[in-house]
């Protein structure tokens, strides 16, 4: 006997998924429109029962929505199925929400294949940006609270419009410089439009976003809006007004 | 109003604590009400190692602290 099941529609939403303009792609390419529900009932034939299903599912909506992801992978909703089934203690909504996109080698800019509009901008969407941001949070070592330590680089804009790095040298513990490098608003004759730099250590004896004095130098050399800090769960970007805006990690982890 | 001294030595003698060294921080006082926030700034150009205390004005315990990096 088949079972039917149902969500439960949040007080003065739409009846609609939340997540209506989400896609996920899977292994061979195919795209198609998230779905709480179709979820819901993956797991029921997967013998779930109805009422745990719709919750898991439910809250797998709530980890794509918080992502902010314009597209998942089959392979990420998978893994992050079986970190809320399991409760493993590694299913942190923002380390889950870091595997969404497990397996998406590519997110082409606007107007480029099926998956549309790349949701990142600015030096963001040059692929050496997001690969060095990447090495400088894999050189942070934050798995290793004895070895645990800052790193950074410059984001420099070549006369074509393209972005380069120039990676700082490692800092300490919570803290790094490198600001006396630049000379006229410019490092090795480049100029200097941007910079990140790590957060590895964690909550709650760390504060995980931009810090005062993290804000005090993005406004003083003008990086505001490629300003990053990289967070354990998070990417944050400093604003040329001096707001922080949240972005996924997976605009630095999916290429 | 009185300039917040003992707060500042409380912070102080916090930051010592910890092994750093107050002098090499700026110091900014705002008034919360009921207490005040001190935030140390690094002198230093770096990004993060600052901090921010609340301290109670009543007794001069520091009621909140946050550490950046």
């Amino acid at each position: 006997m088949s079972q039917r099941i149902s969500r439960s529609t949040p007080a003065g939403s739409s009846g609609c998924d939340p997540q209506p303009c989400v896609r996920v792609c899977n292994r061979r390419g195919v795209f198609s429109p998230f779905s709480a529900d179709r979820v819901a009932g993956t797991l029921v034939r997967a013998g779930l029962d109805g009422c745990r299903a719709l919750t898991y599912a439910d809250r797998l909506a709530d980890l794509v929505e918080a992502s902010g992801l314009a597209v998942v992978s089959t392979d990420g909703i998978r893994f992050a199925i079986g970190e809320l089934l399991t409760d493993s203690g590694h299913g942190c909504a923002g380390a889950i929400a870091n595997h969404l996109a497990d397996g998406i080698a590519e997110i082409p800019g606007p107007g480029h294949g099926p998956l549309g509009e790349d949701p990142r901008k600015g030096a963001l969407r040059e692929k050496k940006v997001r690969e060095a941001m990447k090495k400088a949070w894999d050189d942070s070592k934050a798995g290793d609270p004895a070895k645990r330590h800052e790193e950074a680089g410059w984001i420099v804009q070549n006369d074509d419009g393209s972005y380069d790095v120039i990676p700082i040298s490692s800092g300490g513990k919570d803290s790094v410089g490198g600001y006396d490098q630049i000379v006229d608003g410019k490092i090795n004759g480049k100029r200097v439009v941007g910079r990140y730099h790590t957060h590895p250590n964690p909550p709650p004896e760390y504060e995980q976003g931009p810090s005062p004095a993290d804000k005090r130098n993005c406004e003083k050399y003008k990086l505001g809006g490629e300003y990053y800090v990289i967070s354990g769960d998070k990417l944050y970007r400093v604003n040329a007004d001096g707001s922080v805006t949240e972005l996924p990690k997976s605009y630095i982890l999916v290429n | 109003m009185p300039t917040p001294f003992k707060t500042i030595e409380v912070v102080r003698q916090k930051m010592q604590s910890i092994g750093k060294n107050p002098d090499d921080y700026a110091v900014e006082i705002r008034d919360g009400g009921s207490f005040w926030q001190l935030l140390l700034l690094p002198v230093a150009e770096v990004d993060g190692g600052d901090f921010e205390f609340e301290v109670t004005k009543a007794d001069f315990s520091i009621s909140d602290t946050k550490r950046f990096q």
